[in-house]
């Protein structure tokens, strides 16, 4: 574009500076050294704890206490032991009735209970202070409730935690819900984990027409595709509405209940990381 | 935003390349990467060295403390680029917070003698003195940084329909401006004729 006016404006730039001088490192290491970052939780990188329910059982045993929650409360605690063990009974509320709640027990806790994929209803996220990498800190302090087995779309399974009464630090829970029809899933795992919908099913490295054609099967459409180069970082995926059906699936995971996003490519993923996936969720040969 | 790659994270979590970076690595790539760019934004515009020196620890503090906001690649730039502006319109002198950190970026700031010989007249000068501010930064986005409409969008805030309508009406103002100066606005070639003829 013949921008005359903007050559004028070009010409007019003052000297750009010296760029990274001694000054400016020093300056890089001051400001990481004189605050943490916030402790938001870096959203597309959610991490989830695996569940680790307590040896006791919930119901046997547990002795109601005045804390015990009115029938209307949104949280049913009870004491047992040297824990709570907290009971989500309105998974829609509001966090700050979780929260009002949290607090009269003397636990600065906040809760959230979010929709998320069905392998993760149930789990804890530690979105939790001073919590950025390995093992949840509190693993010991805080755990989820026990949940039978094949909890799912047939079968309610309380939600709920457990937490020690000693527990005084600062976290932020989140708990994973079902989602409701329309909700987007706040975390999700891959479609071929375990209690996802094509768990140990031909997934990896199936073109992109067979892959949709199963989900539309489960009533399940497919909401956008991610594009990945082989060594790509997941961030400079180029995201579309619509690939060409020969593509390669390499990944993907529901949105929400009734659609999912794939990660495709041009090329099959390589065949020893496809065979350390499918080992790692317990379908490997 | 798409939310698909987190399937992609929890998928290569440990097999490939896109695991939790650690905050200071993070950072210290954001950093060096994008200093240049943003040092550059903010001396060219602040009224001293040491205003430059705040505004860039203040900005670059911000980035850390918001390190989960910070977008990844290209995107980075134009949202350091917002958050400058944005700081360089709050700082006020004196009243820095950051002035401990930037003692040594200051002496650098201020022995720094500049290499770029400028070549534009003072009437082309005092025509984009007498600018309004939006209409400076919206036309220095393009001048200085080299930035395209969908770009200042981004460092703005606004939609990419605003920003070019904005940059258009802001170039037509220096063409008129320009005018003012020199009555011999053929000397700056068709463009400014025809945008100063459009605002007559």
């Amino acid at each position: 574009m013949n921008t005359d006016v903007d050559d004028i404006v070009k010409s007019l730039a003052p000297d750009p500076g010296p760029g990274l001088t001694p000054g400016a490192r020093e300056m890089l290491t001051q400001i990481m050294d004189d605050a943490a970052p916030l402790q938001k939780p870096l959203k597309k990188r959610r991490r989830w704890a695996v569940a680790l329910p307590i040896a006791a059982a919930v119901a046997a045993g547990a002795l109601p206490t005045f804390l015990a929650a009115s029938p209307a409360a949104a949280l049913d605690v009870k004491e047992e032991g040297d824990h709570y063990v907290i009971e989500v009974k309105d998974l829609y509320a509001k966090p700050e009735v979780y929260e009002s709640r949290l607090r009269g027990l003397g636990l600065k806790i906040s809760l959230k209970v979010v929709p998320v994929s069905p392998s993760l209803v149930g789990e804890i996220s530690t979105d939790t202070l001073g919590w950025k990498a390995g093992p949840f800190p509190y693993a010991d302090k805080i755990k989820t409730i026990d949940r039978p087995e094949q909890c799912g779309r047939y079968r309610q399974c309380p939600i709920g935690v457990t937490i020690a009464k000693d527990f005084t630090a600062q976290a932020d829970i989140l708990l994973g819900r079902a989602g409701r029809p329309g909700e987007e899933y706040q975390a999700g795992a891959g479609l071929s984990d375990d209690g996802e919908p094509l768990h140990c099913q031909p997934f990896y490295n199936r073109p992109v027409g067979e892959v949709r054609g199963r989900l539309k099967e489960m009533g399940v459409s497919v909401r956008e595709y991610a594009v990945k180069r082989p060594g790509e970082r997941g961030e400079d995926a180029r995201v579309t509405a619509s690939v060409p059906d020969s593509m390669y699936v390499t990944g993907g995971g529901l949105a929400s209940y009734d659609t999912a996003d794939l990660v495709v490519s041009e090329t099959p993923m390589d065949g020893e990381l496809l065979r350390t996936i499918l080992r790692k969720a317990g379908c490997g040969s | 935003m798409p939310d698909i790659y987190r399937h992609v994270t929890f998928l290569y979590r440990k097999d490939d390349d896109v695991g939790p970076a650690e905050p200071r690595r993070r950072f210290e790539e954001i950093y060096t990467e994008h200093y240049a760019a943003v040092s550059s934004y903010v001396r060219r515009r602040a009224e001293d060295p040491d205003d430059a020196a705040d505004v860039l620890a203040e900005t670059f503090t911000t980035a850390w403390r918001r390190l989960a906001d910070v977008p990844y690649g290209e995107e980075a730039r134009l949202w350091l680029y917002g958050v400058a502006r944005r700081t360089l319109a709050n700082h006020r002198r004196g009243q820095s917070r950051r002035a401990a950190l930037t003692v040594r970026l200051r002496e650098e700031f201020a022995d720094w003698t500049g290499t770029v010989v400028n070549t534009a007249s003072d009437a082309a000068r005092e025509a984009f003195a007498r600018l309004p501010g939006d209409d400076r930064e919206l036309l220095s986005l393009v001048g200085w940084e080299g930035l395209d409409t969908p770009q200042i969008a981004k460092v703005l805030g606004c939609s990419s329909t605003a920003a070019r309508q904005r940059l258009h009406r802001a170039r037509k103002r220096l063409a008129v401006e320009l005018a003012r100066a020199d009555a011999d606005l053929t000397a700056y070639g068709p463009r400014a004729v025809n945008l100063a003829k459009e605002n007559a």
